[in-house]
């Protein structure tokens, strides 16, 4: 094989052509890096197309946003290879908020500005960014506790069907609907908090063993997200036990707000992806500006859904 | 050839038929105890509305571990059942089986899925002899990825499913749960296959020592093979059960199963290393690992108890059945 001088130059001339403008277009356009848990949630996934979407209509603005796939290891991975691509913003939505915190250590000494989005990191993570932008899990558990108190008038017996055990998500919706209940409505007692992991299968059998336990002493049951609440709807309403239980989840997915519709559950708030994504790119654009966040801790609107309000809202996710 | 598969082989001319089969199915006294135990401790447990609640929430985890008894007994290994499970149950819900015809589809085609990663795992292990625990690790991957194209990360769901599909895992034929008979029905076979055929005696000598069993004519690749499209199709049986149990999922369900189903059949006895093993007994596993985690939420014990309490039981119960063995030995 031949290789004549020209076309050797003519290679030459077009890599230095290439490494030139790709540093232009890079000192043009932001680049925002968005490390997410996994891309197989569905608000995630949700939130990622959102994200996306709304970044592609502003002509100077790339994203590189790259899925953890629920893998720790992975998520710091992920942090340090946006590191290394220089990216002006660095958002993060922690996969567990507690074991992202060197990953942000590492990002903040790189001078690289952080907002963590969607899933707050725990109290050593706050010092290396610069706010948060997304839903108040904490603040969600505490919705829950309101709506289960005004629906149960302030007294009865409830359950807890939680997520994945020590997951900073489980934790704030547990401690915020145990605060709140305690404040609002001492007499409603909580009986029992059993996780199912998100997942709807054990949700079902969590909630099977409950009412075996504990049966026309139930009022109310709090699951954790949508999914499992409706999926409990469904082992309640099976059990063919004679009585309202008040079936409270998180999230306003469309599977949640359906099971409002047709009675499975009784309540939800709105966590919606596409205000959460809008907010976490304006926030960030503001970072990059050097403009300071409105406050420390953006919360994005939560509203209650029930019977009375559910044909007004459509889930996204 | 059946090298430590007979416990009786090995009694001893004075030793009592009983104490033999006491040897050979002692994960059941494990079960029993747990029974009688968990029987004095709650006063609901052994009632017939939460024993039937128990069974059926150990069908789904049971009626794969039938399968991966299988696998593990020819000296196999799979890792892509939880994978595969969530993909069926996913497709199934796809299908929308809102009228008979779709339910019919949402019960085939995952069955066609399992067959199919099953063949491809036992082709890539048995004539490629490819490691299993890389093969399916790998085939574990395509199938979430596969899982998330195809519902592009979203959530799945079937509001108003027609009946027939809504009863496979919610219905009931008198007071037994029918996800319970599936499982029950898959077992028995498995159990009949396994003890009573050639192929069963093929299997247990192809994991026992392969080399041995070609010189004595077993074509094993086919044998491995046949035991990965019967786990992969159990898997995919177990699938469509999910769906219509829950009718709703996330494209990350699933993930994690495939530890609880090889922990009941490695607790059932079955050797990971191949030869020796039994459907009972991965029966009995199963049954333990869903009644300690009905226990546990009976009694509410905090999850960080419910971690060290399974576990001892766990490793008390894989001794005991070890040490029962070793007696017989």
């Amino acid at each position: 094989m031949k290789i004549g001088r020209s076309s050797i130059a003519f290679l030459v001339v077009a890599m230095v052509l290439v490494v030139f403008t790709g540093s232009i277009t890079a000192k043009d356009k932001i680049v925002i890096g968005l490390s997410e848990p996994s891309a197989g949630w569905p608000y995630i996934s949700a939130y990622i197309r959102a994200f996306e979407a709304e970044a592609a209509k502003l002509r100077n603005v790339s994203v590189i946003t790259l899925s953890a796939d629920a893998d720790i290891q992975k998520q710091a991975n992920d942090i340090e290879d946006l590191i290394s691509r220089k990216v002006d913003v660095l958002l993060v939505c922690s996969l567990d908020g507690t074991a992202v915190v060197p990953s942000l250590a590492r990002a903040h000494a790189a001078g690289i500005p952080i907002l963590a989005v969607s899933n707050e990191p725990s109290e050593a993570g706050q010092k290396f960014i610069k706010g948060y932008s997304g839903p108040d899990d904490k603040e969600q558990g505490r919705i829950a506790a309101r709506i289960m108190a005004e629906a149960l008038g302030n007294k009865g017996n409830v359950v807890i069907v939680e997520g994945t055990p020590g997951q900073s998500t489980t934790l704030a919706r547990t401690a915020g609907f145990r605060e709140e209940l305690a404040k609002i409505a001492p007499n409603i007692k909580i009986l029992a908090a059993q996780p199912a992991n998100w997942d709807p299968a054990k949700a079902k059998a969590v909630a099977e063993a409950f009412l075996t336990r504990f049966g026309t002493q139930l009022d109310g049951i709090f699951s954790q997200d949508d999914n499992t609440a409706a999926a409990i709807g469904e082992v309640v309403r099976d059990s063919g036990i004679d009585k309202k239980i008040i079936i409270v989840g998180t999230g306003g997915s469309k599977n949640g707000i359906n099971a409002i519709r047709t009675g499975l559950i009784y309540g939800t708030m709105m966590q919606s992806p596409s205000i959460d994504a809008k907010q976490g790119l304006e926030l960030a654009l503001k970072i990059v500006r050097g403009e300071s966040l409105p406050q420390r801790r953006n919360i994005i609107p939560m509203p209650i859904v029930t019977p009375k309000n559910a044909n007004e809202y459509e889930g996204e996710w | 050839m059946r090298q430590g598969t007979s416990s009786v082989r090995t009694g001893g001319p004075n030793q009592s038929w009983y104490a033999a089969i006491l040897q050979k199915y002692s994960i059941w006294v494990v079960l029993m105890l747990l029974v009688l135990g968990m029987g004095l401790l709650s006063d609901v447990f052994l009632t017939w509305g939460n024993i039937f609640n128990v069974l059926r929430q150990a069908s789904i985890i049971g009626i794969v571990a039938v399968g991966m008894t299988f696998v593990i007994i020819g000296g196999g290994f799979d890792l892509s059942v939880g994978a595969v499970l969530a993909f069926s149950a996913i497709m199934s819900i796809q299908m929308q089986p809102v009228t008979p015809g779709r339910t019919a589809l949402a019960v085939l085609l995952p069955l066609l899925v399992g067959v199919t990663t099953g063949t491809v795992n036992g082709f890539l292990v048995g004539f490629l002899r490819v490691n299993p625990f890389i093969t399916t690790l790998g085939t574990q991957f395509v199938a979430l990825g596969i899982t998330l194209l195809y519902t592009n990360g979203q959530h799945v769901w079937v509001w108003n499913p027609d009946p027939v599909y809504a009863a496979i895992g919610g219905g009931f034929l008198g007071p037994v749960p029918i996800p319970v008979l599936i499982f029950a029905g898959v077992a028995a076979l498995g159990h009949l296959v396994l003890s009573y055929t050639n192929f069963g005696q093929y299997l247990m000598a192809t994991g026992a020592n392969e080399g041995a069993a070609v010189l004595s004519g077993i074509r094993t690749l086919w044998i491995k093979v046949a035991s990965f499209i019967i786990v992969g199709t159990t898997a995919a049986l177990g699938g469509v059960v999910l769906g219509s149990r829950v009718k709703n999922l996330d494209p990350t369900a699933g993930i994690g199963y495939e530890f609880e189903i090889i922990t009941a059949v490695v607790l059932g006895g079955t050797s990971l290393s191949g030869g020796r093993g039994s459907v009972l007994n991965t029966v009995a596993g199963v049954l333990i690992l869903t009644l300690i985690a009905n226990a546990m939420t009976l009694l509410n014990i905090s999850h960080h108890y419910q971690l060290v309490i399974r576990g001892l039981i766990l490793v008390g119960s894989v001794a005991l059945d070890a040490s029962s063995r070793r007696r017989t030995a």
